[in-house]
């Protein structure tokens, strides 16, 4: 094969955005087609180098053919997009109904969630099981965030009563543990967006409002000591909020098409803290509300940065390769 | 000035791709560049697909389980991607072939009357 064939191929490859098992057997069968006109060409007289060329041209450009691949092959049936939205379905039904309050549901809930991702990620991380990967990332976020409290209350103690207020390994696990969960959050997404960064985002899609739904309750402690109608005041707009994640989720599965994709997560992402916002009653201020829609546009576009690195000699190669096309 | 004929003839190609294709298949299995090279023969020239275009319909006729792809060696020794017609697949071109001789009928009737009388 020639530089220039590779180069389209690598180009290929890298817009197709799919397993690589599924990018190899995609690129191996253009590839058979490409030879086989090329050498159709040659034997009617065209050089090689330019038979090959001729071949490309007439395939057309790389981007758009990864683009239609992408779109057949990420496009979910009514079925998998139902179970990809199903966490979100779950948890707008626990908070319609109130029950989020009780550990005895909430935690086999997660439990459940853990289990459909520990599934689907030795099943070849089908893409029904990125909503539920999303969820557990929660375990270590939350983790992470009480190691920091842990460390945090330490140094107010050190700072103001001159001592440590818990003992020496509450410390030693506590900063270990930070280094840890955060060390598993950014494995996981990372893994996820190398194949596809689109689809990282649409795990980490819950995380902001998450955070924000946390800060209303952290600005309002005085909730968290009631117990019952204090606690449930919000949770009409959270479900509504779910059921829209839930809603986008089916949308995203439906709609093959990635830069539609982005669109209806990034307009998603800011518009479920905005609705939040505008449904309570009292805590976080205008300035929360800005921090935390940016906030969320930031976390919603950070997979982009574990996706693959783009190949600068293959694009060379492939302008070389298709003059007239750029 | 833009091909009239040209772009109708693109846009009915487009409509028709999963019926031409599924028909093709009802002979003998066939890989991707035997489907153009068919297609062209069969319809003297007037049909071509674009490549970038026949892929995309490929697998999602796979994907549908209309048609089975698997790898196998054509008669000079290559490896290609062949492409079968499933039973599913029979079913949906025989229903597509009804209807499709339903509508050019009363395409001919509306647009042709003096061809139909």
């Amino acid at each position: 094969m020639t530089t220039t064939i590779r180069g389209y191929f690598s180009d290929i490859r890298r817009h197709l955005h799919l397993a690589p098992s599924e990018s190899d057997e995609i690129v191996r069968e253009l590839q058979t087609h490409i030879e086989e006109r090329a050498q159709e060409l040659a034997d009617s007289g065209m050089s090689t180098d330019e038979s090959i060329k001729q071949a490309m041209r007439e395939f057309g450009e790389t981007e758009s053919v990864a683009n239609k691949m992408y779109e057949v092959h990420t496009t979910g049936t009514w079925k998998r997009a139902g179970l990809a939205a199903l966490p979100h379905l779950v948890l707008s039904l626990l908070f319609a109904t109130h029950l989020w309050t009780r550990p005895a549901l909430v935690g086999p809930m997660l439990g459940i969630a853990l289990v459909m991702s520990i599934l689907g990620w030795r099943k070849g991380r089908p893409l029904w099981s990125y909503p539920w990967l999303g969820y557990c990332l929660i375990i270590p976020l939350v983790s992470w965030g009480l190691a920091m409290s842990a460390i945090g209350y330490g140094a107010w103690g050190v700072v103001t009563k001159g001592k440590l207020p818990l003992g020496i390994p509450i410390y030693a696990v506590s900063i270990t543990y930070i280094g840890f969960s955060l060390w598993v959050f950014v494995r996981v997404l990372s893994r996820v967006s190398r194949r596809d960064w689109v689809m990282g985002s649409l795990m980490v899609l819950p995380l902001p409002f998450l955070g924000f739904w946390f800060m209303y309750f952290y600005g309002r402690k005085e909730l968290l000591e009631q117990t019952g109608v204090g606690l449930q005041e919000f949770d009409g707009s959270v479900a509504t909020v779910f059921l829209i994640l839930a809603l986008t989720t089916v949308a995203f599965f439906r709609i093959g098409r990635r830069f539609v994709r982005v669109a209806l997560l990034a307009i998603t992402a800011p518009s479920m803290i905005v609705l939040a916002w505008l449904s309570r009653e009292s805590g976080p201020g205008f300035i929360a509300l800005f921090l935390f829609a940016a906030l969320s546009i930031v976390v919603l576009f950070a997979p982009a940065l574990f996706d693959r690195p783009k190949d600068a000699k293959a694009s060379e190669e492939l302008r070389y390769a298709l003059p007239d096309q750029s | 000035m833009q091909d009239v004929a040209g772009v109708y003839r693109r846009e009915l190609l487009k409509g028709s791709t999963e019926t031409l294709l599924l028909s093709l298949l009802i002979t003998e299995p066939m890989y991707g560049y035997q489907l153009v090279r068919e297609m062209e023969k069969k319809s003297s020239g007037y049909f071509r697909f674009k490549e970038g275009t026949l892929y995309p319909a490929l697998h999602r006729l796979e994907k549908d389980g209309l048609v089975n792809g698997s790898w196998g060696d054509s008669p000079n020794g290559q490896n290609r991607r062949y492409y079968s017609i499933t039973e599913k697949g029979h079913e949906r071109l025989a229903s597509m072939l009804h209807e499709w001789e339903k509508f050019s009928t009363a395409v001919n009737l509306v647009a042709l009357p003096g061809a139909t009388a």
